[in-house]
């Protein structure tokens, strides 16, 4: 079990600490509005109503014992920018913030964010992806360069073992899992003899560039 | 690649990537915004730039939204003109409408009135985050593979020198390896999870797998990684 700092309990702070603590971890929820604090209460460790730009504040709640902070303070950018300054001086190993625009994110950067997100972002590349081709149903790009996509099988796929199927297997393009409909279930790492149906969900992994020359071919 | 039209209301952070990415994919977008300086923003990664109010069922016809293979509702804060539009949308016989949530309430009322899909980025990145934070081995867990997350494995060691068809990941523990993480001289590469590839100690492999299946490695490995 690690410990949390979450400040700032909007429409990105709030599921994120209730999902941190449903998976057990300990989670102390900060929001400068009392209703916000009160609505996390009954589901995290501890929750607080502080202003997070002070530093007192932050120091008089212990958030420097925190194994790691996240600041998601909506549209107030420069308060995000000095709560992100004080916990790195408090010397909080593991920051997170989001960015409101690509420049906030450089400054959040600077101020010591160990990383930056940028969900209404993430999220429109992923959308758009997705809308790119009718046959990929969701898209999600990973660490280093790697982009996992669920596809529907082309007529020419169907009815052929998963081994005939020309993904790009000799640049790492594999598939993970196929989700069946009938019945309805996920076979994981699918052996090579396994017959692609029409009605299958195919979930293939490899490098953005082999995944992307599949879905364009 | 077929070229496809989209309607994308509403040039927030969300609607503007959305939108440029597509323009920059080769496809027809028609950007919609009530505002002057969110249009200019577009300016010339898009198909067209039309000022309207996406509330307006008039000014979407006027627009020529209609003809839009899907339609794309980001239009912020207000619950009303995104519901109204989502509308609109459908009534104008667009067959696909997604619309982007504000909270889970504004989510099922657009279920109701219609939206072939809801979305929420706000509450999805918070979620994959948690389970990143929660468990640092885990770079990712997939939204639409439930219960399997991506995550960072150090090859056992009674695999060293083995290649990865030898070592049976996937037949016997259900894994898939993504790819091989290595450090050669001093740099760390990505190495592709080719069957023919063989693990080296201090190899860092990218897996997907279920949580059971993982625990049953971790035992048959001596509890390695």
């Amino acid at each position: 079990m690690r410990r949390y700092a979450v400040i700032g309990l909007g429409s990105f702070g709030m599921p994120l600490a209730l999902e941190l603590s449903r998976l057990g971890q300990r989670v102390t929820a900060i929001d400068a509005n009392p209703e916000r604090a009160r609505d996390a209460q009954a589901q995290v460790h501890q929750a607080l109503v502080a202003d997070a730009t002070d530093r007192d504040n932050l120091r008089a709640m212990g958030v420097e014992q925190v194994d790691a902070a996240v600041v998601s303070l909506g549209g107030h950018a420069e308060a995000a920018v000095r709560v992100v300054l004080h916990l790195t001086r408090l010397g909080v190993r593991e920051i997170v913030a989001k960015c409101l625009d690509e420049e906030h994110g450089e400054i959040l950067s600077r101020v010591g964010a160990t990383r930056v997100v940028f969900p209404e972002r993430d999220m429109a590349t992923r959308v758009a992806r997705r809308l790119h081709s009718r046959s990929v149903l969701d898209y999600l790009s990973l660490a280093s360069g790697f982009s996992v996509v669920e596809l529907a099988p082309t007529t020419k796929q169907i009815g052929k073992r998963l081994a005939e199927l020309s993904l790009g297997q000799e640049q790492g393009v594999q598939v993970l899992a196929v989700k069946e409909l009938v019945p309805e279930r996920v076979v994981s790492a699918p052996a090579a003899e396994f017959v692609v149906k029409d009605s299958d969900i195919l979930v293939v992994m490899g490098p953005e560039d082999a995944v992307r020359a599949m879905q364009e071919g | 690649m077929e070229r496809r039209r989209f309607a994308v209301l509403g040039l927030g952070s969300f609607g503007l990537h959305l939108a440029r990415t597509l323009h920059e994919m080769g496809h027809e977008v028609l950007a919609l915004d009530q505002s002057r300086a969110a249009l200019e923003a577009v300016e010339g990664r898009c198909a067209r730039a039309v000022l309207a109010d996406a509330a307006d069922k008039a000014e979407l016809e006027a627009a020529g939204v209609a003809s839009a293979d899907v339609a794309v509702v980001a239009l912020g804060p207000r619950i009303d003109a995104s519901t109204l539009a989502t509308l609109f949308l459908r009534e104008l016989g667009i067959r696909e409408v997604i619309t982007k949530a504000l909270g889970l309430d504004h989510g099922r009322l657009l279920d109701r009135i219609g939206a072939t899909e809801v979305i929420y980025p706000e509450r999805e990145v918070a979620r994959q985050l948690a389970h990143r934070l929660a468990d640092p081995e885990v770079l990712d867990d997939l939204p639409f593979l439930e219960g399997y997350s991506l995550l960072e494995l150090r090859a056992p060691e009674d695999l060293w020198g083995k290649t990865l068809a030898e070592a049976h990941l996937r037949r016997v523990h259900k894994m898939a390896v993504a790819l091989i993480k290595r450090r050669e001289r001093d740099r760390e590469v990505s190495v592709p999870a080719r069957p023919t590839e063989r693990f080296r100690p201090g190899d860092v492999l990218v897996v997907l797998a279920r949580d059971e299946d993982l625990a049953a490695f971790r035992q048959a490995h001596g509890g390695a990684a």
